[in-house]
């Protein structure tokens, strides 16, 4: 794929922000986003995602590190020079001003009048299917029509990167899935470079071209979504990214052989071999429910447990399964087993995740 | 029910009672200043407006309003930018200590102002200034100063940061920025605050007759002089009269542009 060389737009180095508490928010963040990607910064709140966004819009000026734009350094340009374009989580439209003036804000700022900035906001009016409204003032717009003008008010002055921060989360449910289909087409049409905030995983995974996944202050997996979900650095990227995400199960080393929850555990030999490397550590495994299902004995790749209820989901059953004091749902279309019946879940060794429990990092297979 | 009943008409006689003493001497004064008497009676019996051409002509009045209006528009002016950008640092920045400052700051709403004036007296005199326009629009500054910061600190409390930020990001320098986006967002503040601080320090008898010398004396200071010499000048009643009215009318034209009632 040619966008998969396009050069590096923005660069992060070492970026650190301290805001004199203990703790920093941000502990050495590096990252590039190349020309035209649409980046998804993804974690928890207090994960120090919105920090770097602002850090990168000049909002907030990072304790360390360097940062550079289109092979500009960006630490000494004030942000009204940096030419970034923001959509604020709240939106941030100016109350005193018509959308049309809204919008005209940043041409004016530039110089740009008369003709060419007419032309300019029609134009982002219509990107962003506003036409007609450009006399309202903001309060008289629903939230969905504001969040377009905010993003009308960034692009007109044709940044040389969009920032978005969580553009959904004021979006009642609705809308948010078909304003996620828009941002992206909207993407994919003007190729502009962006950076997006979200706590929501699946905003994330589904709009994003690379998604980083952040936590206390730390960038723990910057990769495609494909690569994240199915090869998750950690065990916190595995149990935050997915619907459902990854269910995390210690594994013991038993009088005969291995064990969940006081279950049975039959492990591939690669498996096998992986775990015992870990020095009688306990392990954990990593499970997607998506990727599991009964199989008729046990044998390698199983694992033995009780049924202990199940639910109709429409077209197939979830079956969920007592491993010890563990539970885990397994789909099935059959008829589901009975409460109490003992059952074999089968795993994929090629999909099977192993992490250190102390750490959470990702433990290879030999 | 019957304690409900009891409570609806104390309420009404309580309501009324407030009316009647606050509404009540203002009523009086305007009567009274279109009263053909040349000293001050109640009822008036006949009617004209003698008084108000008195007051017209006669210079001493015109003078002290002068002095008044001067005062307190200078006096509002310092307690309006220095309010607002005292408020502004407390909102905005949360500084150390702010709320010792905050309360510092209001201290003349509480403090006993005859005392406070006295020892400003003792300075001014100590600097030199005695008596000065100057030292009179700076007491009153001082005075006005609550008010001004009170309404600019809700002012800017409701602004959000987040609106100067946008405007940064979209190329705003941060000269650009607050005459924009802070300024106009914070223009009904500011004009509420410049509102009061020129009421204030017009309605300011204390602290003037202290502070001013003999050739700065303000309306209330000249009024309050004749009151004592020679008893109850018409001229005064047809001079307040028109006072009550202007204020009246800024008031209500404050309260439907400003919402003045819900900033203080």
């Amino acid at each position: 794929m040619a966008e998969k060389r396009a050069p590096d737009h923005l660069v992060i180095q070492k970026v650190m922000k301290n805001y004199g508490g203990s703790e920093p928010a941000l502990k050495s963040v590096s990252l590039n986003v190349r020309k035209g990607e649409f980046l998804a910064l993804l974690g928890p709140s207090g994960c120090g995602k919105t920090t770097l966004l602002k850090i990168i819009a000049g909002l907030e000026k990072a304790t360390e590190g360097q940062m550079a734009l289109a092979g500009e350094g960006l630490d000494a340009i004030p942000t009204y020079k940096r030419d970034i374009g923001i959509v604020f989580q709240s939106y941030a439209l100016f109350p005193h001003m018509t959308v049309d003036a809204n919008i005209r804000f940043g041409l004016d700022m530039r110089g740009i009048k008369g003709d060419e900035a007419d032309q300019r906001i029609a134009e982002v009016l219509e990107l962003v299917k506003l036409e007609g409204l450009s006399g309202r003032m903001p309060n008289a717009l629903s939230g969905g029509q504001q969040q377009r003008v905010a993003l009308a008010r960034a692009l007109v002055i044709r940044p040389k990167l969009l920032l978005l921060d969580e553009p959904l989360s004021n979006l009642d449910a609705v809308l948010r899935k078909s304003v996620r289909v828009d941002i992206r087409e909207l993407h994919e049409r003007i190729g502009l470079t962006t950076v997006m905030v979200t706590h929501d995983q699946e905003e994330a995974m589904s709009m994003a071209d690379r998604v980083a996944v952040m936590a206390n202050g730390y960038v723990l997996q910057h990769d495609t979504p494909e690569t994240i979900y199915e090869h998750p650095a950690s065990a916190f990227v595995a149990t935050f990214v997915g619907s459902p995400p990854a269910i995390l199960l210690p594994v013991e080393k038993t009088p005969d052989g291995y064990g969940i929850g006081g279950t049975a555990f039959m492990p591939s030999k690669t498996l096998s071999v992986a775990i015992d490397l870990q020095n009688g550590k306990p392990v954990l495994l990593g499970l997607r429910s998506d990727r599991l299902s009964f199989a008729d004995q046990a044998g390698p790749l199983t694992i033995t447990g009780e049924v202990h209820s199940s639910e109709y989901i429409g077209g197939s059953w979830l079956v969920h399964v007592a491993l010890g004091e563990h539970r885990i749902a397994v789909p099935t279309r059959a008829k589901p087993p009975q409460f109490g019946e003992a059952v074999h879940i089968r795993i994929d060794e090629a999909e099977t995740l192993l992490f250190d429990p102390d750490t959470g990092a990702k433990v290879a297979l030999p | 029910m019957k304690t409900y009943g009891f409570a609806v008409s104390a309420r009404f006689i309580w309501t009324l009672l407030a009316y009647v003493f606050l509404l009540a001497p203002i009523a009086v004064l305007i009567f009274a200043s279109f009263d053909d008497a040349s000293f001050f009676r109640f009822p008036p019996k006949a009617y004209s407006l003698r008084w108000y051409e008195a007051a017209v002509e006669s210079g001493e009045y015109r003078s002290a309003l002068s002095v008044s209006l001067l005062v307190a528009l200078l006096a509002g002016f310092i307690a309006v930018i220095f309010g607002a950008m005292a408020a502004f640092s407390l909102v905005r920045y949360r500084p150390a200590g702010g709320r010792i400052v905050e309360a510092i700051l209001m201290t003349p709403l509480v403090l006993p102002l005859i005392v406070w004036a006295i020892a400003l007296l003792q300075i001014y005199s100590k600097l030199g200034m005695s008596g000065t326009l100057p030292a009179l629009v700076l007491a009153h500054a001082v005075i006005t100063m609550p008010f001004s910061v009170r309404i600019m600190v809700s002012t800017f409390a409701d602004l959000d940061p987040l609106l100067e930020q946008a405007a940064a990001t979209l190329g705003a320098s941060p000269g650009h920025v607050v005459r924009r986006v802070t300024l106009p967002l914070a223009m009904p503040g500011l004009v509420s605050s410049a509102a009061f601080s020129v009421l204030i320090s017009f309605n300011d008898v204390i602290v003037s007759s202290l502070i001013a010398g003999a050739r700065w004396i303000t309306f209330p200071v000249r009024l309050y002089a004749q009151l004592r010499s020679q008893g109850i000048d018409p001229i005064t009643l047809a001079i307040g009269s028109a006072i009550v009215a202007f204020i009246l009318v800024a008031a209500l034209i404050g309260e439907f542009m400003f919402k003045w009632s819900r900033r203080l």
